[in-house]
């Protein structure tokens, strides 16, 4: 059976506020980090708009590959983009306040 | 970004192909219905004398007309939309604009399949005012069938503007009422001033 991979929650599932992080542990000798420490913007994003990141990283910047590689055209792309460039200004203010 | 099925798809496909087209591809696809027009105008006697006309007329002349009727239309159309988008500070691109009008009047070019088999054989407005039974339930059919076309037609500039200009909320709703009005009434004042 394959490992499963759980997604990061990033919102309480109970009053839909950010989460942070209150401790880290090692899974080889499992020596535990308790702290209070704020998750950064990129990990904030969801599945989809990380995964955009990436390749948005892999092609080199270049819109016109990801159109092809994603199957839509330059200005859905573009337009998605400048979306993620909004919502990460938001919680850049948001984590700033 | 989501993955659709399907069904979905081909209603993206019809409605919104401005998700998946754009660029050299959606100028190409666009070039190539434009030039339907012209034979289509000219050989069916059909005008499309405004951004968002299209009439049946007792016969086209020349090949000229529809050339000047399509290039005005098309034209006026994508300056409008490309000038309000950038008027809203949009990073808009004309040739994507320019693709995505031109494709957007496919719904005119098939409206005219419907419209000239059920087109009633009348001269004047007297005679169309005096129609009864079959042609006048024709001539009925003609206008839902048109309207139905139209909204299709509303539908796919909606989209090209939306898509293209990434305008949301009172922008968006402002600057595609407005490019369109704007082109009807250039489309519809410049043919007099040549």
């Amino acid at each position: 059976m394959s490992k499963q991979t759980n997604q990061l929650p990033v919102n309480c599932p109970s009053c839909g506020g950010g989460l942070n992080v209150k401790s880290l542990s090692c899974p080889d000798c499992e020596t535990v980090v308790q702290g209070f420490y704020e998750l950064p913007v990129l990990l904030m994003l969801n599945e989809d708009e990380l995964g955009f990141v990436l390749s948005f990283v892999k092609n080199s910047g270049s819109l016109k590959e990801m159109a092809k590689e994603m199957g839509l055209s330059y200005p859905s792309v573009r337009n998605y983009l400048n979306d993620l460039i909004e919502k990460i200004n938001l919680l850049e203010d948001e984590s700033d306040e | 970004m989501n993955q659709t099925n399907d069904k979905q798809k081909l209603s993206t496909w019809i409605f919104n192909p401005f998700l998946f087209l754009g660029g050299e591809r959606i100028l190409t696809a666009g070039l190539i219905i434009l030039a339907i027009h012209i034979p289509a105008g000219y050989m069916l006697d059909i005008r499309f004398d405004g951004a968002i006309d299209m009439h049946l007329v007792p016969s086209v002349s020349s090949w000229v007309t529809p050339v000047f009727d399509i290039l005005i239309a098309w034209g006026s159309l994508v300056i409008c939309m490309f000038g309000a988008a950038r008027l809203f500070q949009s990073p808009i691109r004309l040739i994507d604009i320019a693709g995505a009008v031109a494709v957007s009047r496919v719904p005119l070019l098939l409206s005219i399949l419907p419209a000239k088999l059920l087109e009633p054989n009348v001269k004047s407005v007297e005679q169309l005012l005096s129609l009864q039974d079959t042609e006048f339930y024709q001539l009925v059919a003609i206008g839902i069938i048109s309207l139905i076309f139209l909204i299709w037609f509303f539908v796919l500039l909606f989209n090209a503007f939306k898509i293209n200009s990434n305008l949301k909320g009172t922008r968006l709703w402002v600057g595609f009422i407005g490019s369109i009005i704007i082109a009807e009434i250039v489309s519809l004042i410049l043919p007099g001033m040549m």
